[in-house]
């Protein structure tokens, strides 16, 4: 699915990084730069809470648009990670263009390199922990969100009296891919091991 | 009294597609199997709307990271004759410290 004033967006971000990392980068380009890689970070902290609570209040109610408000949250994710790339993109530019390491307003910083080019750019490392942050936040999403509605009272009530419910010993035996016997046997070594002190 | 327990298929299915390593599938087993059905009605939370049944929720740190934290957040239903716990759905999240 496409979103034709997000893809707008894009391009007119593009065009304008693009202008800013052109030599020689000002001062002022590097600190604009800069703050647009804290504002990314900033982004995905937001991102990242919204999804963990989204999570976790879809798995208590039976909201008739949590479908709709998964691909959303998907698609924003989606959007983020674009937005990140393309930000990398102008980050590695500054870079090979800008052939000059330029001393970070923080002595403690290391210059971050890419591809074996200094980045002139102030905590540009956060950009690859973002987007590391960002590929596991979609991966956990698509993985968990339910994408079928969550059975309600009277559908849980009639599944268990059509005895579609299991035993909770039967269903994680059979989720374990044992008899009962041996997951009762699996069961009773996890306990010993927890009461064992830790290191022992 | 102790409630006996029971689990829906869908709620399965999910504790399966989250692929929990073997300690916290195992963990999940008791705290479901076991801890809940001793204390239900102090463990049980009501949820917004009552007909969405209780929720159940626990977390477990990872063993072999402690910096990985188990959540999970279970619906929960009386049986009609209310001699029984039906786990209906749940949710999980792993939050990594640091």
């Amino acid at each position: 699915m496409f979103d034709i004033p997000l893809l707008q967006a894009c391009v007119q971000q593009q065009k304008l990084l693009e202008e800013m990392v052109k030599p020689p980068m000002t001062t002022l380009e590097r600190d604009s730069l800069a703050a647009a890689v804290q504002m990314f970070a900033s982004h995905v902290d937001l991102l990242h809470r919204t999804q963990s609570n989204l999570h976790f209040k879809a798995g208590k109610t039976n909201h008739p648009e949590t479908a709709a408000i998964g691909s959303m949250l998907s698609a924003l994710i989606q959007a983020a990670i674009a937005r990140g790339n393309l930000l990398r993109t102008a980050v590695e530019m500054a870079g090979k263009v800008n052939d000059v390491p330029v001393p970070t307003s923080r002595p403690d910083t290391a210059v971050y390199e890419i591809n074996g080019h200094a980045i002139p750019v102030d905590r540009a490392q956060d950009l690859d922990k973002s987007l590391s942050r960002l590929a596991n936040l979609l991966d956990i999403h698509e993985r968990n969100w339910p994408h079928e509605p969550v059975p309600n009272r009277a559908e849980a009530l009639k599944a268990d009296n059509n005895s579609e419910s299991q035993p909770l010993d039967v269903a994680f035996a059979e989720a374990a891919g044992l008899d009962l016997k041996d997951w009762n046997s699996r069961v009773e070594e996890h306990r010993r091991r927890k009461l064992q002190p830790a290191g022992g | 009294m102790r409630y006996a327990m029971s689990i829906l298929p869908f709620a399965m299915r999910q504790i399966n597609g989250w692929a929990l390593p073997d300690f916290v599938f195992v963990d999940v087993y008791l705290q479901l199997n076991e801890v809940l059905p001793s204390a239900p009605t102090q463990l049980l939370l009501p949820n917004a709307d009552e007909r969405d049944g209780m929720l159940f929720y626990f977390s477990i740190i990872d063993p072999q990271d402690r910096l990985c934290e188990h959540s999970f957040l279970f619906r929960v239903f009386f049986s009609q004759d209310e001699t029984k716990l039906i786990v209906a759905s749940g949710t999980y999240r792993l939050v990594v410290v640091g």
